[in-house]
């Protein structure tokens, strides 16, 4: 049976929640994101793709308490779920039998 | 910096709006939280910025994420439609056309609405454009606009326009009787913006003798030559020289200037006074001053011009209010006055028309809504299954409701077509040049987008509400089956279009029955054989003796007779005083010309005294004729031997009294009327003919009038046929009036259709079982068709007392009017309730015959 792979972003977002433990919300995230790979995510595409992985039951989330530095707003805490775990393992898994063998990338010159 | 700055709340608000995320809004919070990690770092403008620069992107997020959902939703969405559509193709075919023919009548009506609307409103000063009329009349004296100019402060400029049609001007072997002929002052093509194409506007009609045309009228008389400079002739004696071109005047105007020569010069060359107050035939004009108020202007031309006019005659104060001024652009459609330059529509019929295309609409809508619940129940286990797996309601009605509207869009498409198709024909009814042309009428397609839209909304909105409300757990448990609460709805919905359709037959037949009166009341006059000439010309007034010995020849013409206006329409109006009157006082009457066999001719009755006879030479000096009503309001005891005066000043005695006949048409009573004996200045010749060989007669006359004025175009009608065009917007009335009843029965036929169809596959099981416990045929045909019957014989009810109180109305516009009969109500009801028998009997029938081993069996 194939699997369905989850896409690169998705993957980033998965492992920097993983990487986060308990304290894996929005602000968080999205630090992680741009530390691991120097892009910064604009919040409101976060919280679509956040939703989305939700949706698919890779991440599961509830509220913290609000607090007042956050405009009384709450923190919306992300976990990484098992189907979330094994979605990131397969991943790994494929990658590293696609790239298995490759010491050096090198391309053919002309 | 304070750590509770807060961010820009307009854009928070969005975020909120568009992330709601259960009511927490966590990712408000997390912005708020770097929102003020920033502030401190790079300051607050920069934070500012980056936090709108957040909520934008986050709305492109949002849309993209939202957006892909519903194209899902979409795609299901056409998919069910459009399956829909295939699955039921009858039902859908049905409402798609009763849609498309309530459109399409929709469309017609406001293509005619709307070109009404438009008349007089293409010039550049229309809004600011007046006319001065007098009490109930149009016609104001030539000396009034040069006065209005020069003492009232509010008016820009002045012109008068006199129009006179049958003109007869020629060049060359060119012969042409000119209807749209104006006397106009130099003013008149500036004020109304005549788009020249040659010559100046400014100084075209300087020169007393100059004439300017339209592009049309030019190409009839010059063919492609070049015709400024050249000469016309008019009324054989008067040479033009054409001094400008004008592109033809559009026809929504209220009236249409083919050819145009200086006002002054009419008097002239006619010998008539300008200066005189008296001389009421011609039409003032007045531009005001940007930003006038016409009422103040109105109101300064009692004590500025009336006042010093009635003390000079010796009027006595109080004087009574005289000149009014009407906007130009409402003279098509509100101004109803005598002496009017052409025939004006009225207001009234713009408002009933509308009001029928959106009845007609109307019906159309509700046959839609009846149809798509009554159907709605077999989509009952969609819409359960949609809410099962999680539909919203709100999801479910816009389903529905894009449904409705991609039907009315279809339906649309499908009217235009078919308008585009009947143009000419509805074009030929109206009696107008409209066209349905989305470049030049841009408006108008935006309203037939907008009505698609609206008709789509309007129409699906109630089965969509009944549709979405369903409950899942009953329909799809299969208890749901029948529904009462649904079909009352539907009852009075079909109760609705069939009280429409009785009262737009009701109007038709009423009008028709107020036509035929028309056409068959004795109107005290003779109509039939004879034709009538136009006759405007020396040559032919000079040989008239002549003429009428050579017409006279040809043994199939009778009788002929010159007079100045023809029995019909006498327009032309005096006030006279009489000797025993008080002067000061004098009694408004119409009067006509004409010769000795006039009377005859026109086999009208002399009660009193005699006609006028070569008998009595003394006739010849001068001698008047009476009408009944004219005796009666002079309070005369014996009016024979009365002395009057003549307008011109002639005078003479009453000789005899005829008996009373309709002067104008039956829209009003009879007024007094005097004929003077005039057998030299004329308009009309009528020829009374013999009903055989009519050709050769108008091939005589033809000849006979090329004899003696070579030059003169030769024009004949029947005077019948004169007769009918004054109830030209009646006939009209009649004929759209009955047109669109036969769409309204016509779409209230389909929803019915639909409707038994329906109710009957409804029933299929239980018509079975009625029929195996031994119901008749005859007993099931009632059991279909009762109901909706009962409906319609309730719809009678309805629409008879509005239908009266309606045409009662109409009616009320003519002097002499029929009463409408209990038959015209008996024939409506009886028309709408065969038609709807014979629409629900057909599936009835079909129900009742079928074999009830086929309706049980898959049981």
């Amino acid at each position: 049976m194939s699997t369905k792979f989850i896409s690169r972003s998705e993957e980033f977002l998965l492992l920097a929640v993983w990487r986060l433990k308990e304290n894996a919300y929005g602000v968080t995230i999205r630090n992680q994101i741009k530390e691991a790979t120097g892009k910064t995510w604009a919040y409101g595409a976060l919280f679509v793709m956040l939703s989305r992985l939700e949706k698919k039951g890779y991440l599961t989330s509830h509220f913290a308490d609000p607090s007042p530095q956050r405009g009384g707003k709450s923190k919306r805490i992300f976990q990484l779920s098992p189907l979330g775990a094994k979605a990131l393992k397969d991943v790994r898994k494929a990658q590293n039998s696609v790239w298995s063998g490759i010491d050096e990338l090198s391309v053919p010159q002309e | 910096m304070s750590k509770y700055t807060h961010p820009p709340r307009l854009a928070g608000w969005f975020i909120q709006r568009m992330f709601p995320d259960r009511g927490g809004c966590s990712i408000l919070g997390d912005m708020i939280e770097t929102y003020r990690y920033l502030a401190e770092d790079l300051g607050l403008v920069r934070a500012r910025i980056w936090f709108w620069g957040q909520c934008v992107k986050a709305f492109s997020c949002y849309i993209i994420d939202e957006f892909r959902w519903r194209i899902q939703m979409f795609k299901n969405y056409i998919l069910v439609t459009v399956r829909n559509l295939k699955k039921n193709s009858k039902y859908s075919l049905l409402n798609i056309i009763g849609l498309a023919v309530g459109m399409m009548a929709f469309i017609l009506i406001s293509l005619y609405v709307q070109y009404e609307l438009s008349f007089d409103r293409h010039y550049e000063y229309a809004e600011r454009i007046y006319r001065v009329i007098r009490e109930g009349r149009a016609f104001t004296p030539p000396p009034l606009g040069p006065e209005l100019k020069e003492k009232i402060p509010e008016v820009e400029s002045v012109s008068r326009i006199l129009r006179s049609s049958d003109t007869l001007v020629s060049h060359e072997q060119n012969h042409f009787l000119e209807e749209e002929f104006y006397w106009v002052d130099p003013e008149m093509l500036d004020m109304f913006s005549i788009p020249f194409t040659n010559g100046n506007p400014k100084t075209a009609l300087n020169g007393p003798f100059s004439i300017v045309l339209s592009q049309s009228v030019a190409k009839k008389y010059f063919g492609d030559a070049d015709p400024m400079g050249k000469t016309l002739t008019v009324s054989e004696r008067y040479s033009f020289k054409v001094t400008g071109i004008f592109s033809d005047m559009p026809a929504h105007s209220h009236f249409v200037m083919d050819l145009a020569v200086p006002y002054e010069t009419y008097f002239r060359v006619t010998n008539n006074d300008i200066t005189s107050w008296r001389s009421n035939f011609s039409y003032t004009y007045v531009l005001l001053h940007e930003g006038s108020d016409p009422q103040e202007m109105e109101n300064k031309i009692a004590p500025l011009i009336e006042a010093p006019l009635f003390k000079a005659a010796g009027v006595k104060e109080p004087y009574p209010k005289y000149f009014f001024i009407q906007p130009k652009t409402e003279i098509h459609l509100r101004s109803h006055l005598e002496q009017e330059m052409g025939v004006n529509n009225d207001m009234k019929y713009i408002f009933l028309f509308s009001s029928i295309a959106f009845l007609i609409l109307f019906i159309a809508c509700v046959n839609y809504m009846n149809l798509a619940t009554a159907r709605s129940l077999r989509r009952g286990k969609e819409v359960g299954l949609r809410k099962v797996v999680g539909a919203k309601r709100g999801q479910l009605i816009a389903q529905f409701l894009g449904e409705s509207v991609a039907m009315a869009v279809l339906a649309m498409i499908f009217a235009i077509l078919v308008v585009l198709a009947a143009l000419p024909a509805f074009n030929n009814l109206v009696q107008r040049q409209l066209r349905l042309d989305p470049l030049h009428n841009p408006q108008l397609f935006l309203g037939l987008i907008f009505t698609a839209l609206f008709v789509g909304l309007f129409a699906g909105s109630y089965p969509a509400m009944r549709m979405s409300g369903f409950r899942p757990i009953s329909v799809l448990s299969g208890a749901f089956t029948r529904s009462h609460k649904g079909s009352s709805m539907r009852n009075v919905l079909v109760l609705a279009q069939f009280a429409i359709t009785i009262f737009l037959i009701v109007c038709t037949i009423a009008v028709r029955e107020q036509l035929k009166f028309i056409k068959t009341v004795d109107m005290g006059y003779a109509k039939e054989q004879i034709m009538t000439l136009p006759v405007q010309i020396g040559s032919i007034r000079q040989n008239i003796q002549s003429i009428k010995m050579a017409l006279l020849q040809s043994s199939d013409i009778i009788a002929v007779s010159t007079s100045g206006c023809l029995p019909n329409d006498i327009d032309t109006f005096t006030s006279r005083d009489w000797t025993g009157r008080n002067p000061e006082e004098p009694i408004p009457i119409y009067y006509n010309t004409a010769d000795y066999d006039y009377i005859d001719l026109f086999g009208m009755q002399i009660v009193q005294g005699r006609n006028f006879s070569m008998d009595y030479p003394s006739d010849e000096k001068g001698a008047f004729l009476v009408n009944e009503t004219a005796v009666k309001v002079a309070e005369w005891e014996s009016p024979i031997g009365q002395k009057l005066t003549h307008w011109n000043g002639r005078t003479g005695e009453i000789v005899g009294v005829i008996k009373d006949f309709h002067l104008h048409s039956l829209h009003r009573p009879i007024e007094p009327l005097y004929v003077f004996l005039d057998k030299d200045n004329f308009s009309n010749i009528a020829i009374k003919i013999r009903s055989a060989n009519i050709p050769a007669t108008i091939d005589h006359v033809a000849a006979v009038m090329k004899k003696f004025s070579p030059s003169y175009p030769f024009a004949y009608s029947f005077f019948d046929e004169v007769f009918e065009r004054a109830y030209f917007a009646e006939q009209w009335m009649g004929r759209v009036f009955g047109a669109f009843a036969i769409l309204g029965i016509f779409i209230a036929c389909l929803g019915l259709f639909g409707l038994t169809t329906f109710a009957a596959e409804q029933r299929t099981k239980e018509i079975g079982i009625r029929k195996v416990l031994g119901a008749s045929e005859s007993k099931i045909f009632l059991l279909l068709s009762k109901e909706f019957i009962r409906w319609v014989l309730l719809a009678n009810l309805i629409a008879w007392p509005l239908a009266y109180f309606a045409m009662n109305k109409w009616l009320q516009n003519f002097a002499y009017r029929i009463q409408i009969g209990i038959v015209a109500f008996l024939i409506s009801g009886g028309t709408a309730l065969l038609i709807a028998y014979l629409t629900v009997s057909y599936q009835s029938i079909k129900s009742a015959r079928a074999n009830p081993v086929d309706s049980l069996r898959y049981e």
